[in-house]
């Protein structure tokens, strides 16, 4: 818990506690004791009452000495007169009247507000009598539930007649003197137990009634018997003087006196518990609030039930609910204010590290943004924004560029008015005169077009182009459109909706997520669609960020996107060891240079090169903020490499054959045994080795001339073998599944032929899905090659489904639309083979399937 | 006087070699490929083949495992090629080739090796 939050938990306390002493808890204290009360009512047996009728208190003393041997003898083991019987006059205790089990009562009243003033109204008794004070007890606001064990009169304390009754009956519960207690009522005065005076006198009693009790002799009528309200009547003062008297007396005899928590411990508990609650609160939100509070309510009047039960004392329950409520207000005040400051630091924190990049995404108004778009965006001279004003009759500027508002006709303010009307009326840019904006220059065209913000109409757009811009005037308008209504689906997220009660920093704080939101989404979306698969990575080598082209690859080398690290990279993709990509991975980030590894892997059939560069520099010295990998799809690339070179092995070996056949010549024409006819053929022979040779030189130059690593399309002398191998591995998973088997058949000396390589492998890939995609499960297809002296074929075949041949003829010849991919795939190589050279013969019959001949030149 | 078969389908070539086979006393039968070769075998007896590789309609290792299927006493054959590569010689021996020689060949080791296979040397 925050200092704060223990400073608001001691001022609660320190506020509580002043409001406790101007008395503001006692009533809701005391209700919640009536409360309990009701729950839990206190019979009434120690004591008996015997009430004297109005008037028969003034019998003689002796009359009430007698009664009080009767008493001892029915058992009694104490007597209690609610009033002196003793005549006014008497010198001493009258026979019967003294005793250490008898005493009398003197009657008192307060006076003043005072507590502490008090006199008596009647005389004192005896000397030698022992005697408390009778006295109404003081009302809490109304409630008496309260009784003083003494009263201040004249300066001395005088105990009340029920606390020094209680002590003198052994009672050791007694509060001492100066304080009160709390009484346990029964369920209604009527269970006190009493019986009449005169039944007493006649003998008419039951000596259980007495025997061991202690005995209340009152007035229970008259004048001085006006009714109290107490909890057991809380609707009418019913609840009489001597009953409550007699009330008070059993809860001292039976040491169940409630009395409140002193007042240090009371403090200590209401400052814990409201420290608690601090801690509680600041720890809980708002949506938590109603059940925190509640457990805490429900916690206090636990505790409180619990020390009345077990502890016989009366917690300040009232004054620790309220602490807890206004702890707990106080606490969320303070929550909400730290974290708005927040808040508003972080997206001011934003704001300046976004400036710059992009136009600020203001909340409105923001036609200063759409202003400046007009000029970086559509190359404008002159653009001025008008939005309704004050006047309903004049449109105010709302931003300009190249122009303002004092450059209208002061005529052309009011909306409601042409050329507004027109535009409006339109709904797209209409032209006005050349009037309508003084500055304009005479070679520029003005217009006017209608802006919707937030899909309702918001103002008017007038703008100016150069005389051959005008068609473009439309395309204009509906970009600029486009951008306002980007500004405003950016500046509140989809289904939000500001309202009254919607605060600013909140307002706030929603524009700059749904910009930062839409600016992330587009981000990814860009890089979503770059062909290369890229991956950014931390300077922990964690994915900060990765696109969609390179998720399949990361599933292809088993790695998941979430767990990958650049050595991971590497070691799958370079098959380097982990200790040397770690430190390859140093390099990048620590030094700074990039490094560029070929991969030896193929993954899904394509060659990459993956190239690691550093980020920019991070404000941590000596280090960069991450590095990015890029996956370089060098497919085409190595296989045009790999076509290039059995080219240039195979020129070797044409070569070494024509070094060979003028080798040959040159020693026969050397050998003197050699007829002179054959002497001149040999010559022959050498003169024509030699030609052959310069020419199959010529053709190597003009083949090697080929720019392979930027034209789109290349023909040269190809291994057949190499292309139909690729094609092979593209339907091999397919073929795999449908269990069709794949039987190719090509010697390993094959020559090669004239084609484009990758239209070759295209072709061939085209033609082999189409033939697997047409198999009958669990047969085969074909591939076979018939090397001829000028021609190379390849055939293919499967046994499927098929086509019917003049079917298949349209769709090749290009006369029917082919309703498979596959179809199309193979039209489009067959119109590519025809152009280096390649003819394409297919037959289909349908229930047998297809044959394909593909015939190319061979190369010599 | 012992018989070759050249196979061969550079017609320069094969021509060459036929003078050249022809002055050392050979008697020269020639083919310009593998299966004119196989052909012209089943019909005459030779005493050794020199065979090329890389031939069009049938090659050279082609003609090796056809020859062995089409002939139960074949002649030893003497191959011929610019081409150097292990596999295909190691497929080559495996097939009955005698001897495997790369062109430009030299001369005197040819005819060398063509005399020893035909009884002459």
């Amino acid at each position: 818990m925050t200092r704060s939050y223990a400073v608001i938990a001691i001022s609660v306390t320190f506020v509580t506690g002043a409001l406790h002493v101007f008395g503001l808890f006692v009533a809701p204290n005391g209700m919640a004791y009536d409360t309990w009360l009701q729950l839990r009512p206190t019979p009434v047996s120690a004591v008996l009452v015997v009430e004297v009728p109005d008037g028969a208190q003034d019998r003689p003393a002796a009359a009430w000495g007698e009664l009080a041997q009767d008493l001892r003898g029915l058992g009694a083991r104490q007597i209690v007169f609610a009033f002196d019987p003793h005549a006014a006059d008497a010198l001493g205790p009258s026979p019967g009247l003294a005793g250490d089990d008898l005493t009398v009562g003197r009657l008192a009243r307060q006076f003043g507000s005072s507590s502490e003033e008090w006199e008596f109204l009647t005389p004192a008794p005896p000397t030698g009598t022992t005697w408390g004070a009778v006295f109404v007890p003081p009302a809490e606001y109304g409630i008496h539930r309260r009784q003083p064990i003494s009263i201040t009169v004249d300066g001395e304390v005088v105990p009340s007649l029920v606390g020094l009754a209680a002590e003198r009956a052994g009672a050791t519960d007694v509060p001492p003197p100066g304080t009160s207690f709390l009484l346990r009522f029964p369920e209604s005065a009527d269970r006190v137990p009493r019986i009449e005076l005169g039944r007493v006198l006649e003998g008419e009693v039951v000596r259980d009634l007495f025997d061991g009790r202690t005995i209340l002799v009152g007035v229970a009528e008259g004048p001085a018997a006006v009714g109290l309200t107490t909890p057991i009547s809380p609707d009418a003062p019913t609840t009489r003087p001597l009953d409550f008297s007699a009330i008070a007396l059993e809860t001292l005899l039976n040491r169940r006196t409630v009395r409140d928590l002193e007042l240090v411990p009371a403090s200590f508990l209401l400052l814990a518990t409201t420290l608690a609650g601090a801690l509680v609160y600041s720890r809980v939100g708002p949506k938590n609030w109603p059940w925190a509070m509640a457990l805490v309510l429900a916690g206090i009047v636990l505790l409180g039930t619990a020390a009345l039960e077990a502890g016989d004392r009366l917690l300040p329950v009232t004054e620790i609910i309220f602490s807890q409520v206004l702890v707990s207000i106080l606490v969320w005040q303070n929550r909400e204010g730290n974290q708005d400051r927040m808040l508003r630091g972080l997206l001011r924190q934003f704001s300046s590290e976004d400036s710059g990049r992009r136009a600020e995404a203001a909340l409105p108004p923001d036609w200063p943004v759409l202003c400046s778009m007009t000029r970086r965006l559509l190359g404008l001279r002159r653009s001025i924004f008008l939005v309704p004003g004050k006047r309903p009759s004049r449109l105010e500027q709302a931003a300009a560029i190249g122009c303002c508002l004092a450059d209208l006709p002061d005529d052309c303010l009011d909306p409601r008015r042409p050329p507004y009307l027109d535009a409006a009326r339109a709904g797209e840019p209409v032209q006005v005169p050349s009037t309508f904006l003084d500055c304009a220059s005479e070679d520029e065209l003005i217009y006017l077009a209608p802006m919707r913000r937030n899909g309702a109409a918001a103002g008017y757009w007038a703008f100016t182009v150069a005389g051959d811009e005008a068609t473009e005037v439309p395309d204009m308008h509906r970009a600029l459109q486009t951008a306002a209504d980007l500004l405003d689906d950016e500046r509140k997220p989809a289904g939000l909706r500001y309202d009254s009660a919607t605060k600013a920093v909140d307002a706030l704080l929603y524009s700059r997520l749904g910009s930062m939101s839409l600016r992330a989404r587009m981000l990814d979306s860009i890089l979503d669609e770059v062909s290369t698969a890229l991956v950014v990575f931390d300077q922990l080598g964690r994915v900060l960020h990765a696109n969609g082209p390179m998720s399949p690859l990361t599933a292809a080398i088993g790695v998941p996107l979430d767990a990958l690290t650049p050595s991971d990279l590497m070691a799958a993709l370079c098959r380097l060891p982990e200790e040397q990509g770690s430190r390859l991975t140093r390099r990048v980030l620590l030094e700074g240079s990039g490094i560029e590894l070929p991969a030896l892997v193929d993954v899904e059939g394509r060659r990459y090169l993956l190239r690691f560069s550093p980020l920019r520099p991070s404000p941590r010295p000596g280090i960069s903020e991450g590095l990015m990998c890029e996956l370089l799809d060098v497919t085409d690339l190595v296989r045009l490499a790999q076509f290039q070179r059995s080219f240039v092995q195979h020129v070797g070996l044409q070569l070494r054959h024509e070094v060979a056949t003028i080798h040959m010549a040159a020693t026969l024409m050397a050998d003197e045994r050699l007829p002179e006819g054959k002497r001149r053929r040999s010559s022959a022979h050498l003169q024509a080795a030699v030609e052959r040779t310069l020419e199959r030189l010529a053709k190597v130059e003009t083949f090697m001339e080929e720019e392979i690593e930027t034209r789109s399309a290349v023909v040269l002398p190809v291994d057949p073998a190499l292309a139909l191998k690729s094609a092979l591995a593209t339907v091999a998973e397919a073929a795999e599944q449908k269990g069709v088997r794949l039987e190719a058949q090509r010697s390993s000396l094959a020559g090669l032929v004239i084609a484009d390589p990758l239209e070759l492998r295209s072709l061939l890939g085209a033609l082999l899905r189409l033939l697997v995609g047409d198999a009958r499960r669990e047969t085969e297809v074909s591939v076979t090659f018939e090397e001829g002296t000028t021609v190379v074929e390849i055939f293919l075949r499967n046994n499927g489904l098929g086509l019917p041949q003049a079917r298949l003829e349209a769709i090749l010849r290009g006369e029917e639309e082919p309703q498979s991919t596959e179809l199309r795939d193979l039209r489009h190589g067959v119109r590519a083979a025809e152009r280096w050279g390649g003819r394409l013969v297919g037959e289909g019959r349908p229930g047998v399937g297809f044959q394909f001949g593909l015939t190319m030149t061979r190369f010599t | 006087m012992p018989r070759v078969m050249l196979i061969e389908d550079d017609e320069l070539l094969r021509d060459l070699l036929q003078i050249r086979l022809e002055v050392e006393d050979y008697e020269v039968v020639t083919a310009s490929d593998g299966l004119e070769g196989l052909s012209l075998l089943e019909l005459e007896r030779c005493n050794a083949v020199v065979l090329d590789l890389m031939m069009p309609v049938m090659d050279g290792l082609q003609f090796m495992r056809a020859l062995a299927d089409a002939l139960a006493d074949p002649p030893p054959v003497v191959v011929l090629s610019a081409l150097h590569r292990p596999a295909v010689e190691t497929d080559l021996l495996a097939a009955g080739v005698r001897e495997i020689l790369r062109k430009p060949v030299d001369l005197e080791m040819f005819l060398s090796k063509l005399a020893a296979l035909t009884g002459r040397g």
